[in-house]
């Protein structure tokens, strides 16, 4: 493995999340989690795109399915190594970012909400700008995303969450 | 008839040996002619191939050409079927001639170098500090358009905004049909490499239909760019084409050979403190009036050649620049490959050497006395018959969903209805999906003939059970 595989599975045994790709359920759910967990200053060098399902980047993909197919190869690499405290404590932090899900969301969808959100009100070109509020931004969200066209209550959950943790005012966490 | 769309696109004609004329605007003309964009003309599309096929030396800048061909004929079926308006067609085009302007020198093998040393930072007890990681080549591609002169100014006189069209060249642009078509359901950009590719090497395999799938090009209700059934067979040839020319051409053993010891020199000239410190200078550059204009193959040529004639040429950094100025390949010591069913277990050889390879390779470095940054391990990306995201075949790309099947084929029959070609089951393509390839080779660059024989006679030994 190299370094990049083995940080990844480092952060994702931090994150609490398998590196498992038998169903897109998991795929997605490391595709969100490390978007999210970049928000906190643990930069892995991802960098994600807009499409149907929100943020995702081909680039973390190809590293899943690499690493996955070393780990099958019997490379145990990563066993010899261990993430900085730095590392360790920004994974940490990152977990608070998806932690507190109101029951009625699933975990997918949680995921899914806070990173659209974030990504549009952050990272997205909006021709005549960004829109400030987020009536403004639910409406472009339900134009990609027209499965949460309903669900606008469950969209101004995530939209607050965002807010108290303070992902609203900055595009990433402050370093602690 | 003066003013149409037609005439606008027409405004010059580049003859191109793979698609014949390509018809540009005024403005695509412009931007064509800056600086920044003519720097594409000196990064080498098949990067070291040309040691191999000598006249593989066609530049980005013809590819780019190519792909932005191929999706501006996307771009005018989408707008004739009233998805996009002019306005929209005029900035779609724009992006996608754009959309390749921030390649690094020798593309991924430099953009990616920099991620190695890099992810270490983030590891305990780790040495390497180094500062913010090289930036990707999309987002350097954001930084010309918005922030150098030559590119902005010419957008911004003719009315578009150059954010916007760094956020469709980037897939961050909030409508994401826009983005979805830059980074196109069915691979534009490939469409133009193999056939670029097969003429310039002359390895027959790449020699698609590429008129014929252009011709039928259509858009379902979803905005996904599709093929009309009718070409399923044509399809089905680019896609088993591609398998062939990456043995052939991609995967070639002295091609890729060089291509990982370019890899290896690039990662230690880094080390070394011979490349760009970090991402931060790498951006400066990119923003610098005259310095970007040396971001070439060529700055990276001259960095080699001063290495291999520098006093320290004994080295293993020297000794790899040497490698590739004199064109002396890598020695392949061993490649194991296998093509198996998805399902079968994986060849035992197959898992032996690159266990073994991990595991042995530093003390075969000093039994055989060869530096060990001179063996060079590769374990080429797996092949598939269809790309879905790397590594995925065709069988898990069934069931896969909208994001992750952003790159299937799919067909659309008379009655306008669409299904990926996978699931076609008259398909060889479907069939094929069920297997895979794997390879895993090492390399050692070496000169002494007698310490190669013993490092294969090494490394041979490793496949005994």
């Amino acid at each position: 493995m190299n370094a990049s595989q083995i940080v990844l599975k480092l952060v994702l045994d931090k994150l609490g999340q398998p590196l498992e790709i038998d169903t897109f359920e998991k795929r997605f759910m490391i595709q969100k989690k490390i978007y999210l967990a970049q928000l906190t200053g643990l930069d892995l060098g991802y960098r994600f795109g807009w499409y149907l399902r929100g943020p995702y980047c081909r680039e973390l993909t190809y590293d899943v399915y690499r690493t996955v197919e070393l780990m099958e190869l019997r490379d145990e690499d990563y066993q010899k190594k261990e993430l900085s405290s730095r590392a360790v404590r920004l994974a940490s932090k990152a977990r608070e970012i998806w932690d507190n899900r109101p029951n009625e969301i699933s975990e997918s969808d949680w995921l899914e909400l806070l990173a659209s959100l974030h990504f549009l009100k952050h990272i997205a070109y909006w021709p005549g700008g960004t829109p400030q509020d987020f009536d403004g931004i639910f409406k472009g969200l339900v134009v990609s995303k027209p499965r949460f066209k309903g669900r606008k209550a469950h969209a101004r959950k995530a939209w607050e969450h965002l807010d108290r943790i303070g992902l609203l005012k900055r595009k990433v966490l402050p370093p602690t | 008839m003066p003013g149409t769309t037609l005439d606008e696109y027409r405004h010059k004609v580049i003859t191109d040996p793979v698609h014949g004329d390509i018809g540009l605007s005024q403005l695509e003309v412009d931007l064509i002619n800056t600086q920044s964009f003519q720097r594409l003309r000196r990064l080498k599309q098949l990067g070291l191939a040309s040691l191999v096929y000598p006249a593989a030396s066609h530049s980005r800048f013809a590819h780019s050409l190519g792909v932005f061909h191929i999706m501006s004929r996307a771009i005018d079926l989408l707008r004739r079927r009233r998805k996009f308006s002019n306005a929209e067609q005029r900035t779609l085009r724009v992006a996608a001639l754009l959309h390749d302007i921030g390649h690094y020198p020798y593309s991924h093998l430099l953009e990616y170098i920099d991620l190695d040393p890099q992810r270490p930072a983030l590891m305990k007890g780790e040495k390497h500090k180094l500062g913010s990681p090289y930036p990707d080549h999309e987002k350097l591609g954001e930084l010309i358009v918005t922030q150098r002169r030559d590119i902005a100014s010419k957008l911004q006189k003719a009315k578009l905004d150059p954010g916007e069209v760094a956020h469709i060249v980037r897939g961050t642009h909030a409508l994401r049909k826009y983005n979805q078509l830059i980074h196109s359901t069915l691979d534009l950009d490939r469409m133009d490499y193999l056939a670029r590719d097969a003429l310039s090497t002359g390895v027959p395999f790449g020699r698609v239909d590429l008129h014929y799938l252009l011709s039928n090009l259509d858009i379902d209700a979803e905005d996904n760019l599709v093929v009309h059934q009718k070409a399923g067979t044509a399809v089905e040839h680019f896609i088993v084409a591609r398998y062939f020319m990456s043995k052939a051409v991609y995967l070639h053993k002295t091609v890729f050979g060089f291509e990982s010891l370019m890899r290896q020199t690039l990662l230690l000239l880094r080390r070394a403190g011979r490349l760009w410190k970090d991402g931060k200078e790498i951006e400066q550059i990119v923003r610098h009036p005259t310095k970007f204009l040396s971001f070439d193959d060529g700055f990276v040529d001259g960095l080699i050649h001063r290495r291999a004639e520098a006093a320290d040429g004994g080295s293993p950094l020297g000794r790899l620049c040497r490698a590739i100025r004199d064109r002396k390949p890598p020695k392949l010591l061993l490649e194991v490959s296998s093509l198996t069913s998805k399902d079968a277990n994986r060849s035992e050889e197959l898992v032996r050497f690159v266990t073994r390879r991990r595991e042995k390779l530093a003390e075969a470095a000093k039994r055989c006395d060869i530096p060990k940054e001179c063996w060079l391990s590769e374990d080429p990306k797996k092949i598939s018959f269809e790309q879905l995201g790397p590594f995925m075949t065709l069988t898990e790309a069934a069931s896969a969903p909208p994001d992750e099947a952003s790159e299937l084929v799919r067909l659309v029959d008379e009655n306008g209805r669409t299904s990926p070609l996978i699931e076609n089951k008259s398909s060889i393509v479907h069939h094929l999906s069920r297997l895979r390839f794997h390879m895993a080779r090492l390399y050692v660059v070496e000169d002494d003939p007698s310490k190669v024989s013993k490092a294969r006679q090494e490394v041979e030994s490793w496949l005994k059970p």
